[in-house]
């Protein structure tokens, strides 16, 4: 069947609506300013941040919705969708709301400032902050790719080995880590990437501190108000740490299992 | 039981879902049980339970001599440290690794070098006839080299049981018999008890030095396949148990081919890879006996003989007619043919049988056979086939 021409102009539109904003960034960089631009000291350290805070966030959530995939994979419990709807929550709310709840929680007047500040914890408008803020809106995408991939997993498969010889940890080591992988790669690359371009809730609970808290994203929000080049600068620069983390994983996803 | 040191014995109550399994049942070392009943008889239910995958109510199941469970005492051992080896219905291989780490895999859980579970699991693919398969994944194998890889991986790893549930159900018709003939010689190599769950009389009468009969969650019988033949429990033992067996020596057929001789029948085989005097066992199902009131004018059926109905015996709608052979050969009908034949004890009857229904196997040699059951089952796995290759 021929494709109505309909159809071909509206996807051609779209498709333009896509490539459009990228090739105004690529068009409109000041390129003999770029290196400039990315020496300077608030480029690098925004940099550092973004990649240490994401870095940790991405690990944090992995660490998190490892666990709680697994219960939501293979157990039945009453209230078990409304789990489900809290965890993936972060992933329809507005990320400033998510800064503002993140605060009520932890901030030094929040629900649990008291006893954070017993502890002698501080959390507001640090780095570990930041990460929080990453790890609050990306960790439900790990959560929901690792279950999808725990669900596709025979759970006799095992038992088979473990009728082996094999004990627990080796189980999930050898057989259900590597039949994880491409969920894992998936929901990671998603996560992370996420993490990395987070903004709403970052400002709002871990402010915006350069050298401190101020991450890519949120240099270039600044810099732009001051010097519109050299954020369309930073922008290329964050955009190419994503393209190439993309590219990074899709290499691992298609190496297929060691 | 001589080896009652090494055997397995079960005597446990197992619940399911909305009854309760009752096995009890002893297994001696280089011992094969075939474990024989209907869909839902228990069967799975008692594989599991000796997998330690599901947990007996009461009772003790005792193998080597180590207690896996006994309930009263508290022990239960966990499916890892029961060493036990199980080929499940479906292969469950893992799809990450390749087809020799599966194999190695429960060599390796056991602590063996990576350089020794590989070479161990080498040995046992070539056993199998798999040994060109060891550097594929799973996914690329068929049904039925899968489901060859799960028992490899079953019979490599250092166990004290093997247990094997419908370990050729996915085996392609013709290679059945030189599969069964190959797991006959590998369960003997291993020497452990073990335990074969099947649908199939044949795999049951040729595989099992015992067969063991599950119904409704209950051991309805226990014994030799002639021990079935002649006092079967139920009408589903009769039904399974009724399989007939003649044993005989092959010779050269009329038209050229090979037959095996009995007493009072000759059998028309469709092999042509035994030598004549060579002594065999055929196995004939009841099914493959037709019968006719005349002699049929024509027939493909390269068997053809004219006897007299000895017994008639109804199982339902189905209808077992003994004949007058020697040995007595058991023909199964439907209640409709029973009625147009008009048949009775004492009627002239002429039945047909096709060569290739007649499934035949060279006998162990004398030697062998005087020998326990292991060795004999091993002499029969000696057989050549070139789609399994004897052992290495």
């Amino acid at each position: 069947m021929r494709t109505p021409r309909l159809v071909v102009a509206g996807a051609a539109l779209a498709a333009a609506f896509f490539a459009l904003p990228v090739a105004a960034l690529v068009a409109r960089a000041p390129w003999s300013a770029a290196l400039d631009v990315l020496a300077r000291p608030m480029a690098r350290e925004a940099l550092r941040i973004s990649l240490v805070a994401s870095g940790a966030a991405v690990l944090l959530a992995l660490a998190l919705a490892l666990p709680l995939a697994w219960i939501l994979a293979r157990t039945r419990f009453p209230g078990r969708s409304i789990v489900r709807l809290i965890v993936v929550l972060p992933m329809v709310l507005p990320p400033v709301v998510a800064g503002v709840g993140l605060l009520a929680a932890f901030g030094r007047r929040g629900m649990l400032g008291g006893a954070l500040e017993a502890l002698g914890v501080q959390l507001p408008f640090t780095l570990a902050a930041a990460v929080l803020a990453a790890t609050f809106v990306s960790a439900p995408f790990l959560v929901l790719s690792l279950e999808a991939g725990l669900r596709g997993l025979d759970p006799r498969v095992e038992e088979a080995a473990a009728t082996l010889g094999a004990s627990a940890p080796r189980v999930a080591w050898t057989v259900v880590l590597p039949a994880l992988r491409p969920a894992l790669l998936a929901g990671t690359g998603l996560a992370w990437a996420r993490a990395l371009g987070e903004f709403g809730a970052t400002i709002t609970f871990a402010g915006n501190l350069r050298g401190r808290t101020q991450t890519l994203p949120l240099a270039v929000y600044e810099t732009l108000q001051t010097d519109p080049g050299a954020a369309l600068v930073l922008s290329l620069g964050l955009l190419g740490l994503s393209a190439l983390l993309l590219v990074a994983l899709r290499g691992l996803a298609a190496r297929g299992p060691a | 039981m001589t080896d009652g040191d090494r055997g397995l014995t079960v005597d446990a109550r197992i619940p399911r879902g909305d009854f309760e399994v009752v096995a009890r049942l002893a297994v001696a070392a280089a011992e094969t049980v075939a474990l024989l009943g209907p869909n839902g008889s228990g069967k799975s239910t008692l594989v599991r339970t000796l997998a330690g995958l599901l947990a007996p109510r009461a009772g003790r199941i005792v193998l080597a001599g180590r207690p896996l469970d006994d309930p009263a005492a508290g022990v239960r051992v966990p499916p890892r440290a029961r060493r036990v080896g199980v080929a499940f219905q479906d292969p469950l291989l893992f799809a990450a690794l390749s087809v020799r780490d599966n194999v190695a895999y429960g060599v390796r859980a056991r602590g063996a070098s990576r350089e020794a579970a590989r070479g161990r699991a080498e040995r046992w693919l070539a056993r199998l006839g798999l040994e060109s398969l060891g550097a594929k994944r799973p996914a690329e194998l068929s049904g039925g080299q899968a489901q060859r890889v799960a028992l490899a991986r079953a019979l490599a790893s250092e166990s004290d049981l093997v247990l094997l549930d419908e370990p050729l159900s996915a085996q392609d018709v013709e290679a059945r018999g030189a599969a069964r003939r190959t797991l006959g010689a590998a369960l003997a190599e291993r020497g452990v008890p073990a335990i074969v769950v099947t649908h199939e009389p044949v795999e049951a009468l040729t595989l099992g030095d015992r067969v063991v009969v599950l119904e409704a969650g209950r051991v309805v019988q226990a014994g030799t396949a002639e021990q079935l033949r002649r006092r079967p429990a139920s009408p589903y033992v009769a039904a399974l148990a009724g399989v007939n067996l003649v044993r005989g020596t092959i010779a050269r057929a009329e038209d050229g081919g090979l037959a095996l001789r009995a007493d009072g029948v000759t059998l028309v085989v469709a092999r042509d890879d035994l030598a004549p005097g060579v002594a065999a066992t055929a196995l004939v199902p009841p099914t493959a006996i037709a019968l006719h009131a005349e002699r049929p004018d024509r027939t493909s059926a390269r068997n053809l003989f004219g006897s007299r109905v000895v017994a008639v015996d109804r199982l339902g709608s189905r209808v077992r007619v003994t004949l007058d052979t020697a040995p007595p050969l058991t023909a199964e009908v439907t209640a409709a043919s029973l009625e147009r034949l008009a048949l009775g004890p004492g009627t002239p009857v002429w039945a047909s049988i096709k060569a290739t229904e007649v499934e035949v196997e060279p006998e162990p040699s004398a030697l062998d056979a005087a020998d326990q059951a292991g060795r004999r089952r091993a002499a029969r796995g000696l057989t050549s086939d070139p789609d399994f290759p004897g052992g290495p």
